[in-house]
């Protein structure tokens, strides 16, 4: 274990003195001669403050160790609570060296350590002679994990071309179902609305007579359609606009997504960088069969979560076959086991102690909401029967699988929310049970992963979720991010 | 929840320590009320503020023997323990919880000791993996030391394996 180069007490205490310059004007030159109590006391306290930052950043020095063994960072810290602290090389992100001119007077640099770890603050060595700071960029760069990363990518780079393979291209069919399902003919509301907004005095007049004059069935239903198949063909335009030549393709390294009629725009995504994917279908898109994919990949720090959205409109049976075209270790059917029945009781009794809260509020309180005069015990129902309802279906539309590599959740009340996760890129695996649970034999699985919220599947049985928990330890392998 | 079965267990001292801690919390919390509430006595402040107070007065009273109970049912519960390959919490009485941690996505150990804890030659363990962080409360330092090394042991061989 060592010490900071001891450097580091002048650079602080020029920084103290640079943040200090006004006071000590202040309170030295410019009134220096003042006694009144301010500038007397302001004195004192400022010559105080100033010692006691003095000294602190002294003990701080002498207590702060580091020392550096293969691979791990060792860091003490702390003058009253000792903390010991180990980093690993992986952990850190990147270095980043700079050199004031101040450094530079003294022969000397700084060193940022920035940490994946978010939680983490990162590291700063603030005075560093050259070769300690070479020693601490080799201990960095030491690290293999990194270093077969960067490999990797140099050769999805530079090396062999594998072949280009387009997986799905967005034909006339799918832009119109996209324009529909989007709602881009409702379009028209808008924009009646904004011309009539724009029309002058001389206009209104028209649309005044236009209002009162009456006009026959045919008159009506002829407007009414040229609106509808102006709005149309508006949504479909533009729709197209923005999924024309929607395009994905794939080669052994990496997916390219590209799009754009007139302003064309590309993305390529390593496909070793993607933790999961999403697949999402609102009410609308559940009407025409299609769905929205998401593909989760890290970004530049863990708490990043970018997610890349294949064609939001994609036919579902399509989807079933292109993503293991996309990602080949996910070749898997949707999700086909249910919940067990009393799954069903847990998920529903669960949540009534909040409806017994709302019923006694609304027994002391009986509100009359939008001056509807109604019995209190009406809401109570009322809020008894929509949870229970909401529940029971989020049960009952509950599935969820998993095989060698890949665990998928379905959930979701009116929508359907589908999520594959390989295990591999799972990094925690978590099982509980509550007192409910456990009287009716049930268990709740949470999967953690690196760039997607928590992934939670309650109320399966106790086996099941055994089971799950056993197949996370036996397919938890190690793999790059 | 018979998961694996894990063997190892918090310092024995565990429960001493958690109800001095609750102790001193209430103490210090009953102190601050009370000071409040004499001020709010003697300085007529509104009725409502007064009530509030004494409000807060008591409920850490009434609180008190849960806090006392509670330590008992964290201790027993408790358990930890590590592999080659893995580091495994479990515990809650109400909510039972199991953790399953691979060593692989451990990226940081740290050890800390607070005054308390130091009085009574313990430690908390704290691990940070990928995505969370976990804390194994209450051990003794000596074993505490040894798992720190174990866990940063394992966390690296998994590395160099790779």
């Amino acid at each position: 274990m060592k010490r900071q180069n001891p450097l580091v007490l002048l650079f602080e205490f020029l920084k103290l003195m640079k943040s200090g310059v006004f006071f000590i004007f202040l309170l030295f030159i410019l009134r220096g001669g003042d006694d009144s109590a301010f500038f007397e006391y302001g004195r004192y306290v400022f010559v105080t403050a100033f010692s006691l930052s003095m000294l602190m950043t002294l003990m701080q020095w002498v207590t702060h160790k580091y020392s550096l063994e293969e691979g791990a960072l060792e860091w003490q810290k702390g003058v009253f609570a000792k903390k010991n602290e180990t980093l690993y090389s992986r952990s850190i992100k990147h270095v980043n060296r700079h050199t004031s001119f101040l450094h530079t007077c003294f022969g000397v640099t700084s060193i940022e350590l920035a940490t994946e770890l978010d939680s983490e603050e990162d590291i700063i060595f603030r005075v560093l002679t050259l070769e300690e700071a070479d020693r601490i960029e080799s201990f960095v760069k030491s690290n293999e994990f990194i270093n077969s990363n960067k490999i990797k990518e140099s050769i999805y780079k530079t090396g062999v071309e594998s072949e280009l393979m387009v997986n799905f291209r967005a034909g006339i069919k799918d832009i119109l179902k996209a324009s529909f399902v989007s709602f881009s003919f409702l379009l028209f509301i808008p924009f009646t609305l904004s011309i009539i907004s724009k029309l002058n005095d001389w206009d209104r007049q028209v649309l005044d007579y236009l209002l009162n004059h009456e006009f026959s069935w045919g008159q009506l239903i002829l407007f009414a359609l040229v609106v509808l198949i102006g709005s149309t063909v508006l949504g479909i335009v533009k729709t197209y606009s923005k999924y024309g030549n929607y395009e994905i393709t794939t080669d052994q390294f990496y997916i390219y997504i590209s799009n754009g009629v007139s302003h064309k725009s590309s993305l390529s995504i390593p496909k070793f960088k993607v933790q999961g994917i999403e697949v999402t279908q609102s009410i609308s898109k559940r009407i025409t069969r299609t769905a929205k994919v998401n593909l989760m990949v890290t970004g530049a720090s863990p708490s990043e979560v970018e997610s890349y959205q294949l064609f939001p409109f994609l036919p579902l049976n399509r989807i079933h076959t292109l993503i293991p075209e996309l990602l080949p270790q996910y070749r898997i059917a949707w999700p086909q086991t249910r919940l067990p029945k009393r799954g069903g009781l847990s998920r529903i009794v669960h949540p009534l102690w909040l409806g017994g809260v709302f019923t006694v509020g609304l027994f002391l309180w009986e509100p009359v909401p939008y001056g509807i005069m109604q019995p209190w015990w009406v809401y109570s129902m009322l809020f008894f029967f929509v949870v229970v309802l909401a529940k029971w279906i989020s049960f009952w539309r509950t599935r969820y699988s998993f095989d060698t590599e890949i665990l998928q959740l379905r959930t979701g009340i009116l929508h359907n929310y589908t999520v594959m996760m390989e295990s591999g890129k799972i990094t925690e695996m978590q099982m509980t049970r509550n007192l409910l649970q456990k009287y009716l034999r049930l268990g709740t699985i949470q999967s953690k992963n690196r760039s997607m919220k928590p992934k939670v599947l309650k109320d399966l049985t106790i086996e099941e979720s055994r089971k799950i928990y056993h197949w996370y330890e036996r397919h938890h392998v190690y793999s790059d991010n | 929840m018979n998961g694996p079965i894990l063997r190892k267990r918090l310092s024995n001292q565990a429960v001493k320590v958690w109800i001095v801690t609750e102790i001193t919390a209430t103490i210090f919390v009953l102190l601050v009320v009370g000071v409040v509430l004499w001020a709010s006595l003697h300085l007529d402040w509104p009725l409502w503020i007064r009530w509030s107070f004494f409000f807060f007065a008591v409920f850490p009273i009434f609180l008190l023997p849960w806090s006392m109970y509670r330590p008992f049912l964290l201790y027993r519960n408790w358990r930890y323990d590590v592999s080659v390959e893995f580091l495994r919490l479990k515990r809650g009485a109400l909510k039972e919880v199991h953790d399953l941690i691979p060593m692989s996505k451990v990226q940081h150990v740290r050890m800390e000791q607070g005054p308390l804890l130091k009085k009574y030659g313990l430690c908390t363990i704290k691990v940070q993996t990928i995505s969370s962080s976990h804390e194994i409360p209450m051990l003794p330092k000596d074993i505490a030391v040894q798992l720190k090394e174990r866990i940063a042991f394992h966390a690296r061989i998994v590395e160099e394996s790779e």
